[in-house]
């Protein structure tokens, strides 16, 4: 997949952790990688790009066993953009889904449909 | 521990000609995310895996650098365009954008104005004169990856001249919000995704406003036919008055009305809410599944219910 469009599904997977609650840096990572094979991407940028951009703050916290940890949060700025950038990757993976199933999802009927056609 | 890490991506960054000090900040937070990972008890080739490949590491944080400093080298930002177009009476105005505001303004000049917010920010867009039509386009996305292309959006300031009549105003956009305190044309066609609108006088022989998620206020509108379909969002009319048939159709917004004429009012709603004020229609189709409907008016002018039916909602007229 390119680069840039994964990138932008990372971000708006990153910006979603973030909407309910406040996290660190490395649980950002770790529940990003529970769901999504992360290994050949880099998070930490994409946290520093949308705190950059304005979309998190960050502050210091201490944590129980000792050393601050840096917390990221959301923005009303970064509300915002998540809730846009949502709208549009929803708008967009509908239409993926609609052209590439065309009623059904299963393989099994796909290429069934695909051997019809071709063998008749 | 991770000490080896730490110290390629240093070396990595300094490689890539990145700054002292934003060099210090990265390898700080690095060294935080790693000191939390190793309270949770991961090892280090666990973490070494789960933060990726240093190299790449490097080469994305560079170009953000890049970029920062590319929008350094752009300042003054806000450098504003200024065009002029020289309308006959009849023209049309064409818009098509994503996340751009627009402004319109009356104006005592001859010419239709244009003033956008960022000249820089331009790049792509279309705006042209042809045909005594103006068209404004957002630009043409060529790639899936544009639709996370992060626009910020321009505002446009559009002067529309008292004394030269528009035919048509055709106003599409996805996220921009659009302002009016004066806007007239034969036909006013509006459609916005998550766009709001803010009208004060309002004049059409047939306005169109289609949403899904924009808020809508008009005070003091004069239309022939007034046409508005929305799924989630709301609308305000204050003070209108429609010569003819005017259809409000929502999913779940609400509607709310106040000071309004017409001569049928069509109101269809799933489970939006009609709430009116002097309201005053020659014959009303209300149509609910859910929504509430009340109107309340001091004159107790009758008028005609040509259907009136509601599954669960309730429908009060007094």
């Amino acid at each position: 997949m390119k680069s840039q469009f994964k990138r932008g599904i990372l971000e708006i997977c990153v910006m979603s952790f973030l909407v309910d609650e406040d996290l660190y840096g490395y649980a950002i990572i770790n529940r990003l990688s529970q769901k999504i094979d992360v290994t050949e991407n880099t998070i930490y940028p994409i946290l520093r790009r949308l705190t950059k951009e304005g979309f998190f703050d960050t502050y210091l916290k201490e944590s129980q066993a000792g050393a601050p940890r840096k917390y990221y949060r959301m923005t009303y700025k970064g509300i915002n953009h998540f809730l846009r950038q949502k709208d549009e990757w929803d708008a967009f993976i509908s239409g993926v889904y609609q052209i590439l199933n065309q009623g059904v999802s299963d393989d099994e009927t796909i290429l069934k449909r695909f051997k019809e056609r071709t063998e008749s | 521990m991770m000490k080896q890490f730490l110290s390629d991506l240093k070396n990595a960054l300094k490689a890539r000609n990145i700054d002292s000090k934003s060099i210090d900040d990265i390898i700080s937070d690095y060294q935080d995310m790693i000191d939390s990972a190793i309270e949770e008890g991961l090892s280090e080739a666990e973490i070494t895996k789960k933060f990726g490949d240093v190299q790449q590491i490097a080469e994305e944080l560079a170009a953000l650098e890049e970029e920062k400093q590319a929008d350094h080298k752009d300042e003054p930002k806000d450098v504003s365009l200024d065009t002029d177009f020289e309308v006959e009476d009849g023209y049309n105005l064409y818009i098509k954008l994503s996340n751009d505001d627009i402004v319109f303004e009356e104006s005592e000049n001859d010419k239709v104005h244009i003033n956008i917010s960022n000249k820089q920010a331009l790049k792509g867009y279309t705006i042209e004169f042809e045909n005594n039509t103006i068209r404004i386009e957002r630009p043409k996305y060529s790639s899936v990856s544009s639709y996370f292309k992060r626009d910020k959006g321009l505002v446009f300031t559009i002067l529309i001249p008292k004394n030269i009549s528009m035919h048509s105003l055709h106003h599409e956009t996805t996220n921009g919000d659009t302002k009016a305190d004066y806007l007239k044309a034969s036909r006013i066609e509006l459609i916005t995704i998550n766009g709001d609108g803010a009208f004060k006088s309002l004049l059409s022989d047939s306005l169109r406003i289609n949403t899904v998620n924009g808020d809508f206020e008009i005070d003091k509108g004069k239309f022939d036919e007034l046409n508005i379909s929305m799924v989630n969002g709301d609308v305000a009319l204050r003070n209108t008055d429609v010569k003819q048939d005017a259809q409000l159709k929502t999913v779940s917004g609400d509607i709310q009305v106040d000071t309004f004429t017409c001569d049928t009012l069509f109101f269809k709603t799933v489970s939006g809410d009609l709430q009116a004020r002097e309201t005053y229609p020659k014959k009303v189709h209300l149509k609910s599944v859910s929504g509430d409907i009340s109107i309340t008016n001091k004159e107790k002018t009758p008028f005609e219910i040509l259907k009136n039916s509601s599954l669960s909602g309730t429908i009060s007229i007094h």
